[in-house]
Parts: structure tokens; C-alpha cells; sequence
């Protein structure tokens, strides 16, 4: 029940985590999940992250670009665009907006358990 | 690389390739998740899950990319709830994708132009607390849902992501001239309801202090009119499902 509800939470919030991954500079798909489990948001699965990579790059909200490895096989770099920037901002406002909302919905008088 | 890798790739590849994914997208697309699992050190299924539905969820729902959407052709119908998952599965085989629902009930549809796809479709109840659960069960498999009337959810998943190749489409059949396809059981309950709206249309003219024969001649034509219409248009229905079954046959 726990790993469903945060498995939700991660559903609603995904796209905005990866394109925060990318506010410093390009990465790709594997350093992006890495960083995403290191920052303490559990393991996200390629088949999970690769859908969302894909309709990131529909909207327009970042870019990509295939480079061949010397050794191995090549890997496809992700980089933020202007309006992925400007979307960032605004949904990541708009997020905040309603995480405050549900703490003080969850914890009224700021008592915190 | 393992067997198991090369055997998943090459699903995947042969799935993309039927949703028109161009050749070059797909080898960048396929030595980009390769180099994922030689860095993460899972294996292909554990890591993209099934291939199915990751094929569908990578290629087989876009339109092929530098393709102009304007090119898509778009088409609305509509059919009763009795006949709509046949009319669903004859003009899926089509290549009919349905966008969504309109605010009437219509599917609203596109296709795209060149190599359309196969859709598939299937109709689950959503209502009474059982979205969660049907979409947990149907996501995974590739099914997307693509619009919802009454207490129905309406999912589509392209044919590719199962079938693989097969699921291209090469040549595209004539848009259906119709819009409304009624099944026998959807006549039945039009001529109940045109009835009873008649039923209630007399009772509110007969205050008017009309003769009631008019009242019943416009009655029995108003009845006579919707029925023969939608007869018209389901004839059409068959004789677009029969043409391109014959096609079918004739090209195997």
C-alpha cells in the first residue's frame, strides 16, 4: 500500500524531476535515474523513465541528441530548451504551491509528528 | 550481450519499425537502452518490462516524428453501446486511432498518413471503484485509455505491440462515408426512445389544440425517418467491413 502511494506520488511529479536532472547541463538516461535514486526518490526502471524522456522531447521541453561511444554502444543526451526552462519554473511553483497545501492540510499548527 | 538481450531488441525493433519509426531513431533508440543495461546490469525485461508495452510506449502511439500532424486525416463517428466494440475492432483494422470522446459520446479519430497502424481497442467499466485497478492490469500491457463515456473507459494499443509487422497497415482504405453505426439492438432501443419522446411531444401538443391525427402523422414520419437513416448508415458500416475483409482475403 506504501510503495503504491508514493509509486503514485513519483507519477504526478516524474517529468518535473527529470527536467530539474537537467537544469546544469545535459545527461542521459541512466545518470538521470542514478541521480533520481540517490536524491532519495527510489529506483526508477528504464521503462518507466524512457516513456517520459520520449514526450519531453514531443512537447519540446528538452532536446536530444545521439552520440556514438569510442567504446561500447552510443547513448542519447538529453539537455533542457528554453520552454522546457520556463515549464520547469512554473510547474515546479505550482507543485510547491500544493505541497505546502497538503502539509498544512496533514500537520495544521505546523505540529509535525 | 545476452541472448535474452538481443532477442528483446530485436522484438523492439521489429515493433518500432511497424509503428513507422524511422530505421536511424530506432538503432539510436536500441544502442541507447543497451548501453542502460550495460551500465545498470539488470536484464532487458527487468529493466523496459515487457516488450509489448514498451514498444507501444516508446513508438507506437506517436505519429511518425517529421511526419506534419495537419497530414493526419480525422474522423468522427459514433455507434450504440451494443455494436460499438465491433465497429471499434472493424475500423481499428482501418487504422482509425481514437484521440478521444466528444461531449456526446462520438469517437473522435485520426490516422495517420503513409504507415498508419492497426489499432486494437477494448471497453472496461470504470465506475464503482475499479479505475485503479483496470488501469494497473491494462497500462502494463500496453493499453492506453483514450476517453470515457458514462461508467465506460474506452483503451486503445496498437496492433504492432503484439502482432509486431503485422500490425502495419499498407495500404489505407477509404474514410467511411457514415458517421452512426446501430446495431439490432440499437434500433430497438432508438425506436423505443423516438416513441417515447413522441409520447411526450404529443402530450405537450395536444395543449396546443392540434387535431390528433397531425399529431400522429408527424409521430409515425418522424419514427419512419430516424430508423431509415440509421439503416442507411449501417448498411454502410457492412458494406466498409465486408470490402475490407474481401481485401484481406485477397491478399492472403
Amino acid at each position: 500500500m506504501a510503495a503504491d502511494r508514493r509509486s503514485s506520488w513519483l507519477k504526478g511529479v516524474l517529468d518535473l524531476l527529470v527536467l530539474s536532472r537537467l537544469t546544469d547541463g545535459e545527461s542521459y538516461g541512466y545518470e538521470i535515474a542514478k541521480a533520481l535514486a540517490e536524491a532519495g526518490l527510489g529506483e526508477i526502471k528504464g521503462g518507466t523513465l524512457y516513456p517520459v524522456l520520449n514526450r519531453l522531447e514531443e512537447a519540446g521541453l528538452v532536446e536530444a541528441e545521439f552520440r556514438a561511444a569510442e567504446r561500447g554502444p552510443g547513448r542519447r543526451y538529453y539537455r533542457l530548451t528554453t520552454q522546457g526552462r520556463t515549464h520547469l519554473a512554473t510547474e515546479s511553483r505550482d507543485w510547491l504551491r500544493f505541497h505546502r497545501a497538503v502539509e498544512t492540510t496533514l500537520h495544521p499548527g505546523g505540529n509535525t509528528p | 550481450m545476452t541472448e535474452d538481450s538481443d532477442r528483446y531488441f530485436s522484438a523492439l525493433t521489429d515493433t518500432l519499425h511497424a509503428s513507422g519509426v524511422p530505421h536511424e531513431q530506432i538503432a539510436a533508440t536500441v544502442e541507447d537502452l543497451r548501453a542502460h543495461l550495460a551500465e545498470s546490469g539488470t536484464g532487458p525485461e527487468e529493466e523496459f518490462g515487457p516488450v509489448a508495452a514498451f514498444a507501444a510506449q516508446l513508438g507506437g502511439l506517436v505519429p511518425p516524428p517529421g511526419e506534419p500532424d495537419e497530414a493526419a486525416e480525422s474522423w468522427t463517428w459514433t455507434a450504440d453501446l451494443f455494436n460499438d466494440r465491433r465497429m471499434l475492432a472493424v475500423h481499428g483494422d482501418q487504422g482509425w486511432e481514437v484521440e478521444s470522446l466528444d461531449a456526446i459520446g462520438r469517437f473522435v479519430c485520426r490516422r495517420a498518413p503513409g504507415a498508419a497502424l492497426r489499432w486494437e481497442y477494448r471497453r472496461e467499466v470504470l465506475k464503482g471503484g475499479r479505475r485503479e485497478r483496470v488501469l494497473g492490469e491494462l497500462e502494463p500491457e500496453g493499453w492506453e485509455l483514450c476517453g470515457e463515456w458514462m461508467m465506460y473507459g474506452y483503451f486503445k494499443r496498437p496492433k504492432a505491440a503484439t502482432a509486431g509487422p503485422e500490425g502495419g497497415l499498407e495500404a489505407l482504405p477509404a474514410r467511411p462515408r457514415g458517421w452512426l453505426f446501430l446495431g439490432a439492438r440499437g434500433k430497438v432501443a432508438l425506436v423505443i426512445w423516438v416513441l417515447a419522446l413522441l409520447g411526450m411531444v404529443g402530450v405537450s401538443l395536444t395543449g396546443l389544440g392540434l387535431p390528433g391525427y397531425t399529431i400522429a402523422l408527424l409521430g409515425v414520419g418522424w419514427a419512419i425517418g430516424a430508423t431509415y437513416t440509421a439503416k442507411l448508415e449501417t448498411d454502410k458500416g457492412h458494406v466498409h467491413r465486408d470490402r475490407e475483409a474481401a481485401r484481406r482475403r485477397g491478399e492472403s
